[in-house]
């Protein structure tokens, strides 16, 4: 299972008028299954575009995009939403967690549309948010409202957690807990995560760094001893 | 006593309307879709409703009748919502416009079709639905009088339209996703929710019951159609607004609308308001100015959808 995830050169253009900007140029890589994968490059240059066409949120121009062995690339969008809805956990920098339902409507929000959900409650327990399950996302701090979008995303029992910078609008040290929550998810459940990052010292925790400029893939490093978050410091 | 259950009796027929017209606009609203294309809706709704009781009415009566035509025009209402649907989900048009737009449309249209089909612009009908007294259940005492004598089964099929409302929106997958449209279209698509479905879905429903009320308005306050529901659409609008789009509020505020317009239309009925010497106007003004009074004040602490009236765009997700 080395191709678990599969990019073969896959490109993406956003039209302004009469412009075509390339935000992903010939974009080629592999990941295995329950790799902790990081994707790291300075702002705009095309991580979050890789991630979205990854999960089906966008679609690419040309290229093949396989999870799973199965094609996404090609899909139309009735398609897409159900691969959405199947096979992938999102989490966003800004959460994207509904304010009007409880955190665990959030969380039921996800499990109750796909085939083989976890418990909502359970999940919440797992992210360590067992006693504010009933409060609201106003009434948590961001780091919490991160975790509840965490148990969002796993209770779906999603084939692969894609994570657009997660601790993007979170302090150093809840940002460190979250980050260990996702290593967790990785090594404890044997998920395949993939964490979009500008920080560059986080990619010593991954198995694979993916490093992108100008929408291209510069270098792919693999990891042989990643560490544990909990020792990296920036 | 009687007075009580007089008024109580009138509160229902003003109010039952609005209850499920404003109803309707939470399904819609709470999706993510201004609907105040309400009005129009129960004019088409009501139209279609009078129209096919006026065309079968010597073959049948009574409550099958009634119910027939709360289906016709419950149908009606919503196909002639999804106008609105297409132009403001698919279109991404402005809501307020295709709401104005179908607002102006429908009494256009049902006086067109009436001229054009029977030469005058009313629609007649025969009152054979008012029940006097349902049996058994009107005899029990005080809720007998208030909910079971006097009233038409419109009024029970409103009762039973707010506690599906209710289990709906709050107790099923497919209310939370409803209301995870209309508060975050961008988190529930990436979840793979269909947000323009379940669009789709809440604007199809809130025509339905907008028809269902344009009926349920006409049937117990007239005897003929006259391609106008009097405003009742937006006074829904008002309910669904002073309701904060929760099915509970909504309730309460729909009767608290109802008992104010009764004693507009009523008051010669009700032997104290009659004796002050008050004139006929001011009564008439009433729920008017209970209207903007109260939205005065719960205005200021509004709990809309989030995302209402704006069209869902992937691209801005």
């Amino acid at each position: 299972m080395k191709d678990f995830v599969l990019f073969e050169n896959v490109c993406k253009y956003y039209r302004m008028g009469e412009l075509e900007i390339p935000a992903a140029l010939n974009v080629n890589f592999k990941i295995a299954k329950g790799e902790f994968c990081i994707i790291v490059g300075p702002s705009g240059a095309g991580k979050t575009t890789i991630l979205n066409m990854l999960g089906g949120m966008d679609s690419c121009d040309s290229g093949i995009i396989q999870l799973d062995n199965n094609k996404i690339s090609g899909l139309n969008e009735r398609q897409l939403t159900d691969y959405r809805r199947y096979d992938v956990g999102f989490v966003f920098q800004f959460y994207n967690l509904m304010q009007n339902l409880t955190a665990l409507e959030n969380v039921e929000l996800a499990s109750e549309i796909c085939t083989n959900p976890q418990d909502p409650k359970e999940v919440l327990k797992q992210v360590g948010l067992g006693e504010r399950m009933l409060n609201f996302p106003a009434q948590l701090s961001g780091g919490e409202q991160q975790r509840v979008s965490i148990a969002r995303a796993l209770a779906k029992n999603p084939k692969i957690l894609l994570c657009d910078e997660p601790t993007g609008a979170l302090d150093y040290n809840t940002g460190k807990n979250i980050l260990k929550l996702l290593q967790d998810s990785c090594r404890n459940t044997g998920k395949t995560v993939i964490v979009v990052t500008h920080n560059l010292a986080l990619t010593q925790m991954a198995d694979r760094v993916i490093h992108v400029k100008n929408g291209t893939v510069i270098k792919i490093e693999e990891n042989t001893n990643p560490i544990p978050v909990e020792r990296i410091e920036w | 006593m009687n007075i009580i259950y007089f008024v109580a009796q009138q509160t229902m027929f003003f109010a039952i309307p609005l209850l499920i017209v404003a109803l309707g606009g939470m399904f819609s609203e709470r999706s993510g879709i201004i609907n105040i294309a309400l009005e129009g809706i129960m004019v088409i709704g009501a139209f279609a409703g009078i129209a096919f009781i006026n065309v079968t009415q010597n073959s049948m009566s009574g409550q099958v009748l009634l119910l027939l035509a709360v289906l016709v025009a419950g149908i009606s209402g919503g196909i002639f919502s999804l106008f609105h649907a297409f132009a403001s989900i698919k279109l991404k048009a402005d809501q307020t416009i295709s709401g104005t737009a179908l607002n102006m449309f429908a009494p256009a249209f049902a006086i067109f079709v009436a001229r054009m089909v029977q030469g005058v612009q009313q629609v007649q009908f025969t009152d054979t639905f008012h029940i006097s007294k349902v049996p058994f259940l009107g005899d029990i005492p005080v809720i007998g009088p208030i909910l079971f004598q006097n009233s038409y089964i419109t009024t029970y099929v409103g009762l039973l339209i707010a506690l599906l409302s209710w289990l709906i929106i709050n107790h099923t997958k497919f209310g939370l996703r409803l209301r995870s449209c209309g508060e975050h279209p961008q988190a529930a698509d990436s979840v793979g929710i269909n947000v323009y479905k379940i669009r789709y879905a809440g604007v199809f429903i809130s025509g339905i019951l907008g028809g269902i009320g344009g009926l349920a308005f006409v049937v117990p306050t007239s005897t003929n159609f006259n391609a106008t529901v009097a405003g009742y659409g937006f006074l829904a609008l008002a309910v669904l607004i002073f309701g904060q789009w929760r099915t509970k509020r909504i309730f309460f505020s729909a009767f608290f609308f109802g008992i104010m317009k009764t004693f507009a239309s009523a008051y010669s009925g009700i032997p104290v308001l009659k004796d002050l010497p008050i004139s006929n106007e001011i009564y008439k003004m009433i729920p008017y100015i209970a209207t903007l009074i109260v939205l005065t004040f719960s205005s200021k602490n509004s709990q809309a959808p989030r995302a209402e009236g704006i069209p869902y765009d992937k691209g801005s997700r």
